[in-house]
């Protein structure tokens, strides 16, 4: 090992200021290191995000792979884990099932990151809105949420799909114009009490704009709480894709999702019991990451817990 | 007090209207032809068509339907026979009368009757779940703080996580399975038994025999559904209690108790366990609400004769009228079970003013 000369480091030192030495951080450099300490986060972030990108290479990976996820072989089906030609059998079609989970990879997590993000995008500016106006306009905001939130979500969910049968891009529409109610109750919350805070007033006391005091002064405030329910809005929007899928009402088939994979496997569980656990086990894996990091990312983000 | 209740039940109100608007433009907006499903007749014959359609009012423009729809149209002239002009009153008595319309399916029956025929079952069932779910949430997460840091608190931690992030639909077929497939096997191999003990789970009410047996009587089909629901509340209020218990725990009052000597069971259980629970009362409304939207997962699985099995039965054979009385139906209860909670923390809480 090269030691440096000890006047040298002595000299690096002098010339530096206090401040220089130790940097104040922002809060988000603050959150993404400790973030980068937290050993179970970090593993579960790097999990989720090598599953999007294996789905995302599922073309590559198909075609190196030699199968197609459609291509169906019934001569050749229930075949078992390892067999020869697909790494992870078959299904009940004699479809690869490597590429199909991987295809459906693309499917369910491309919606759960779409709806989760649509859901922020309606929910934010209406919760801000609210929170900051208050008077009429929060009164009907809150009737409305109200009025959707007392309908049992699963019960619209399943009569929206039921009656239009939708392709994976109207599924993304109906869950995001469903979903956004919780984003918006918490930040109708956060923006009222923050409108209040000295910092939100010295600004509008120097003439910054009601729309400048919104979106420059109090979401950056709120950002950090967004990720995190961002992240366990993914997490549930997971499940509760499988699970309208198993009533029937989720992305219908050939498109493969996790969901649909894990609802069809059970007819065939007997003869191909691989076409069961590994779905199951995708989905069992991927909500409990998306939960961990929402954890992770709100213990990180979170300014009354010190380093 | 009086006037909470009374003002917090006037709150509901535009509530409910906003819950009939939702439900009726969906059914509005749904694709699809209601005259072809009523009739299923590929070859009817125009007038035929016509004089239904005019029938069923579905020409009208939609605020005509909805207000039909809403308070009845026995206050207007409306077209019987299809010849252009209003000859009769109308004979609909509109849901805030109670008259929910027919059921598409089963012709002539009344949806309410259906629902209110199923409701029981599902509220059997949910208050099942709720009392399992709280009793177990609230002590594992009561133990959870005591033993903070230890095995238990981190093994309750784990499996909070891994219960959350199960699919209900999965546990619930495994068991399924398990009970219904292989242990059934198990036992006739073994010549213990017939049959498996905790099902079939749609005999929970034989409709046939007559009469449902007494509650105690079918206490075992209550189990498994019971399990598979519970285990997503036990895994939220096994943590929200830890969290509210820690939280107590902290405070001055606890200090001062403890420097009163009063043993730590007595710090625990009476002086940081009712403050911990009063916030709770909150969630019981949304806790009802989530179980009563999951119980169309739940009864698909088990057959569970409620109003989430009527509501799946409906919406596959779209069976309209039967569709938006069960929306509307449990749409409010769960306001009440919101309004009933409210109450509860208000009554609760010395710090609420009325």
């Amino acid at each position: 090992m090269q030691k440096k000369p000890i006047s040298g480091r002595m000299h690096g030192a002098a010339q530096k200021s206090k401040h220089e030495l130790y940097p104040s951080l922002t809060m988000w450099q603050r959150g993404l290191r400790r973030l980068r300490r937290d050993r179970p986060t970090m593993a579960a972030i790097f999990t989720v995000l090598g599953f999007a990108v294996i789905s995302l290479l599922a073309p590559l990976v198909s075609a190196a792979l030699n199968v197609d996820p459609n291509e169906i072989d019934v001569t050749n089906n229930y075949a078992p884990l390892f067999s020869e030609g697909h790494l992870l059998g078959t299904d009940e079609l004699g479809r690869d099932h490597l590429s199909r989970l991987l295809y459906g990879g693309q499917v369910s997590l491309g919606i759960a990151f779409s709806a989760a993000l649509l859901s922020l995008a309606i929910g934010l500016p209406i919760g801000v809105f609210a929170g900051y106006y208050g008077g009429k306009l929060d009164d009907f905001i809150n009737w409305f949420i109200i009025t959707l939130n007392s309908i049992p979500f699963l019960y619209l969910l399943a009569i929206i799909s039921a009656l239009l049968s939708p392709l994976p891009l109207t599924f993304v529409v109906i869950l995001g114009t469903l979903g956004w109610t919780g984003t918006t109750r918490l930040v109708r919350a956060e923006a009222y009490s923050l409108k209040q805070r000295e910092f939100v007033i010295a600004a509008q006391a120097l003439g910054a704009s009601k729309l400048r005091l919104m979106f420059q002064h109090i979401v950056p405030n709120i950002f950090s709480l967004l990720i995190v329910s961002l992240a366990l809005a993914m997490g549930s929007l997971i499940l509760t894709e499988s699970a309208l899928s198993f009533i029937g009402f989720g992305i219908k088939a050939p498109t493969p999702t996790w969901g649909n994979m894990l609802s069809g496997g059970f007819d065939y569980m007997r003869r191909a019991p691989h076409l069961l656990v590994l779905p199951g086990m995708l989905i069992a894996i991927t909500v409990f990451c998306f939960y961990l990091i929402g954890d992770g990312l709100r213990d990180a983000f979170d300014p009354k817990i010190a380093d | 007090m009086h006037q909470y209740i009374i003002r917090r039940l006037l709150q509901g109100i535009p509530t409910f209207f906003g819950i009939t608007m939702v439900v009726y433009a969906i059914i509005l907006l749904a694709p699809g032809d209601p005259i072809m499903i009523l009739a299923f007749d590929p070859t009817m014959r125009q007038d035929e068509r016509d004089r239904l359609a005019a029938q069923l009012g579905v020409n009208d423009p939609f605020y005509i339907q909805y207000l039909r729809w809403l308070i009845g149209d026995d206050w207007m002239m409306v077209d019987t026979n299809y010849d252009g002009e209003v000859d009769s009153w109308g004979d609909n008595y509109g849901i805030l009368r109670g008259d929910f319309g027919t059921s598409f399916k089963f012709r002539g029956s009344n949806p309410l009757q259906l629902i209110a025929e199923r409701l029981g079952a599902t509220i059997e069932l949910n208050l099942a779940v709720l009392l399992t779910g709280l009793t177990t949430g609230i002590g594992v997460g009561v133990l959870a703080a005591v033993n903070r840091g230890r095995f238990f608190d981190k093994f309750t931690r784990i499996f909070a996580v891994i219960g959350d992030s199960l699919p209900a639909f999965w546990l619930g077929l495994m068991l399924l399975v398990f009970f219904g497939i292989t242990l059934p096997r198990f036992l006739i191999d073994f010549d213990i038994g017939n049959g498996s003990p905790l099902l079939p789970m749609g005999g929970r009410c034989p409709p046939v025999r007559g009469g449902c047996p007494p509650l105690f009587a079918r206490l075992h089909y209550l189990i498994l559904p019971t399990i598979v629901s519970s285990v997503g509340v036990i895994a939220v209020w096994s943590r929200l209690m830890r969290a509210s218990m820690l939280e107590i725990i902290s405070s001055e009052y606890i200090r001062t108790a403890r420097a009163k000597g009063l043993t730590d069971r007595s710090i625990w259980f009476k002086h940081s366990l009712r403050n911990a629970i009063l916030p709770f009362a909150v969630f019981l409304g949304p806790a009802f609400f989530s179980l009563l939207g999951g119980s169309i997962i739940i009864e698909r699985i088990f057959t569970w004769p409620g109003v989430g099995l009527v509501t799946f039965d409906a919406l596959v054979s779209r069976d309209y009228p039967v569709l938006m009385t069960s929306v509307v139906i449990t749409s409010v209860l769960t306001i009440f079970a919101y309004i009933l909670s409210d109450i509860l923390y208000a009554a609760f809480d010395p710090r609420v003013r009325f």
